[in-house]
């Protein structure tokens, strides 16, 4: 066995008792719920029971009077619901009746050892038949506020027994229900794309929650009142560090900048794209339920913050989780009758009636990933502004067909919304898409393209690139290897727009050619000669 | 698709080979990617070791949007992370915790041959955690930009200009030292 078998036999080792003891857990509180539902079922049907039953009559002669019941051999079973209505008060079958021996064959129940009803008939005795009597002896009346106190006793005793002291919190039972879409965004955190330690504590905690919304309100706040020049915005400036602001803005992916996320379903804002639901949504789905209110206050009371917090951003923070609490949607309440928009209604009518083909990627199946390639492609495209030849998934042919049909929302662009529209169709009343995960993966093995095979890396390429970066070509910006216009272009795109078309750092260097600290436009001009001169 | 996506989809299907196999090929580089901002190989170890463990109980979905290896070490430098936070709380742990694996090997020293290497690798680890860690994914792991800028949590500008500026630190150091070994 070599170390990297032996490692493996460790770890395993390691995981199947980390697997067994979750099973071993979830076995238990199965049992215990199990029980406890037996338990209940069974003394609601002995208080039934014991209703129904009558304490044995003693004999009495005939005209003993003790009791009065007008009945006949040929009593019909109509009387006997009379009779357990008139007994009954507030329990249908709560009531005992003593059991008349000589009505015995005249009755259809069936004998048996469970308690008889005693019916008087509704007819009037006839000429053949003696009126009996029969004394009704309660054997002491069941009503529902015992058969509570039963139940309230047998479920107390439930929840103090052993079993009950602790529930599994294992993740892989959730009982709420995500979108597909948080469920998406989930695997982002999960695989690191996008960052939900906000706060920089190594760890994702309500804390990085009540961070995220703290700066998304704030950010909002100057959205509104600056609009998209975010160099106006003094107020998020002055209660934000640089370092801090990049951490937070980590979490709107590995772009580090600031964007509108996708509405969360649990939100209670329809409005909030800061993220800051998405977030908490997240905390939810990695800890089953949000927390208490005290929880709150305890664990954010003597935090250090990233900016400055008060009393008042707290108890909003817990109501703001209050109020997300209430809206959990659980899989044993979900509706599946789910209101759709009249946009969506009408864009339904226009797949199902073949005026639009819900088949976007021209696979010939109409079927989840048609909205998933629309989603690649917005991304692709109005996100990153590739192209049909730059893209990392689609060959040309794709890239054309979902450019031609994907625009299934008819708004002139093919975006978001139009994935979103061919998810709510294929995924109608359901909250998850139909696929499996295999088939997800197979699909986008055939998408994605192959990569180009990267050099070969050593310790000694590594070397050699050392010696190649002090080089340094003065005006080559864009870093090609040789001085030309798009050179000039390369410095004026930087200058016009550094977010989109920013220089690296030697990029600058190498800019810089005018015997002038900095990049100027003058730079360019100087470049755009020697290419003239040349 | 590459070898360790395969391995891995056929573990998920039931294969424990395929788990020894993802062990076999991954671990020594991830230990290593550790290594850069851990800083001791041991501890590098460990945290290696949660990493599978990680995948072997969790099983986590792999989605192909990246290759396995970048999807890997992105979840051990998380799972490294946490690891270093528990571990620096942790002022005792029970044995059980603990393992030796006959170090008939070690990793470090197999990885690093030869004089001139053992000087690079030397100056590497007296470089900054970031800096290291981009040379060791682009040079060591042959990584893309991209793909090193999704397991560091930057943009991929970020871990250009960081390239950049790694190899002019490293660049520096090498010379700080005295190394003027055909360069």
């Amino acid at each position: 066995m070599d170390r990297y078998e032996k490692s493996a036999a460790f770890i395993m080792k390691r995981g199947d008792a980390a697997i067994a003891e979750r099973k071993r857990r979830k076995a238990v509180i199965l049992r215990s719920t199990a029980a406890l539902t037996f338990g209940t079922a069974a003394a609601l049907v002995v208080c039934i029971s014991l209703n129904v039953m009558k304490t044995p009559r003693k004999p009495a002669p005939a005209s003993s009077g003790i009791i009065t019941e007008t009945g006949t051999s040929a009593a019909a079973p109509s009387t006997a619901a009379v009779t357990t209505s008139v007994r009954t008060s507030t329990a249908s079958t709560a009531s005992t009746v003593t059991t008349q021996t000589t009505a015995a064959a005249a009755f259809t129940q069936e004998p048996s050892s469970a308690p008889k009803t005693t019916i008087p008939a509704t007819s009037p005795a006839t000429s053949e038949q003696t009126p009996e009597t029969t004394t009704i002896i309660s054997q002491g009346g069941i009503n529902m506020k015992k058969i509570s106190a039963f139940i309230a006793a047998l479920t107390a005793t439930g929840m103090l027994s052993p079993s009950f002291t602790y529930a599994d919190a294992s993740p892989d039972v959730h009982r709420v229900l995500f979108t597909q879409n948080e469920m998406n965004m989930f695997r982002e955190y999960e695989e690191g794309d996008y960052s939900s330690d906000i706060n920089g504590d190594g760890e994702f905690d309500i804390c990085d929650v009540f961070e995220l919304r703290l700066y998304g309100k704030r950010f909002m706040y100057c959205f509104d009142k600056y609009g998209h020049d975010q160099s106006k915005y003094a107020e998020l400036s002055e209660q934000y560090s640089r370092e801090a602001a990049d951490r937070i803005l980590r979490c709107y992916g590995s772009e580090g900048a600031f964007r509108f996320m996708p509405v969360s379903s649990g939100g209670t804002d329809p409005h909030d794209t800061t993220g800051a639901t998405i977030l908490a949504r997240y905390y939810l789905f990695k800890n089953d339920s949000y927390p208490s209110d005290s929880e709150i206050f305890s664990a954010l009371e003597s935090r250090s913050f990233i900016s400055s917090v008060d009393k008042t951003d707290i108890e909003s923070f817990a109501e703001y989780i209050g109020k997300l609490r209430e809206n959990i949607v659980y899989s044993d309440t979900y509706d599946d009758k789910r209101t759709y928009t009249d946009d969506e209604l009408e864009a339904f009518a226009r797949f199902d009636s073949g005026e639009v083909s819900a088949d976007v990627n021209g696979d010939g199946i109409e079927d989840f990933f048609d909205g998933y390639d629309v989603l690649v492609y917005h991304v692709m495209k109005n996100d990153r502004g590739q192209s049909a030849d730059e893209n990392e998934f689609f060959s040309s042919e794709k890239w054309a067909q979902i450019e031609a049909n994907g625009d299934v929302t008819l708004d002139g662009i093919v975006d978001d919304k139009d994935y979103r529209m061919l998810n709510s169709y294929f995924c109608r009343n359901t909250l998850t898409p139909s696929v499996t995960l295999d088939e997800m993966k197979e699909h986008l093995e055939k998408c994605i393209k192959e990569k180009e095979p990267t050099a070969e890396r050593t310790e000694k390429a590594l070397l050699a690139h050392i010696a190649e970066s002090v080089t340094v070509i003065k005006g080559d910006p864009n870093i090609d290897g040789r001085v030309s216009i798009a050179d000039s272009v390369a410095i004026l795109q930087h200058i016009g727009n550094r977010d989109r078309f920013g220089l690296s750092e030697q990029g600058l260097v190498n800019a810089d050619v005018d015997g002038i600290v900095g990049v100027t436009a003058n730079d360019a001009r100087v470049i755009q000669s020697w290419d003239a001169g040349a | 698709m590459d070898n360790g996506a395969s391995s891995y989809l056929r573990f998920l299907n039931g294969e424990n080979d395929a788990f020894t196999e993802l062990i076999r090929q991954y671990k020594n580089g991830l230990v290593l990617f550790i290594n850069t901002f851990a800083c001791d190989i041991h501890i590098a170890e460990e945290a290696a070791d949660e990493t599978f463990l990680k995948l072997y109980v969790r099983r986590p979905r792999y989605n192909g949007a990246c290759s396995f290896k970048t999807w890997l070490y992105t979840i051990g430098k998380n799972t490294a992370l946490n690891y270093l936070k528990k571990r620096s709380r942790q002022s005792s742990r029970p044995l059980e915790d603990y393992y030796y694996i006959s170090d008939e090997t070690d990793i470090e020293s197999d990885y690093i041959k030869g004089e001139q290497n053992i000087i690079l690798h030397q100056a590497l680890g007296a470089l900054g955690k970031d800096y290291s860690q981009v040379l060791y994914l682009i040079y060591f792991e042959g990584l893309t930009a991209a793909e090193a800028a999704r397991i560091m949590g930057r943009t991929s500008r970020q871990v250009s200009d960081l390239i950049y500026r790694a190899k002019k630190a490293l660049r520096a150091e090498l010379e700080r030292r005295g190394f003027n070994g055909q360069i």
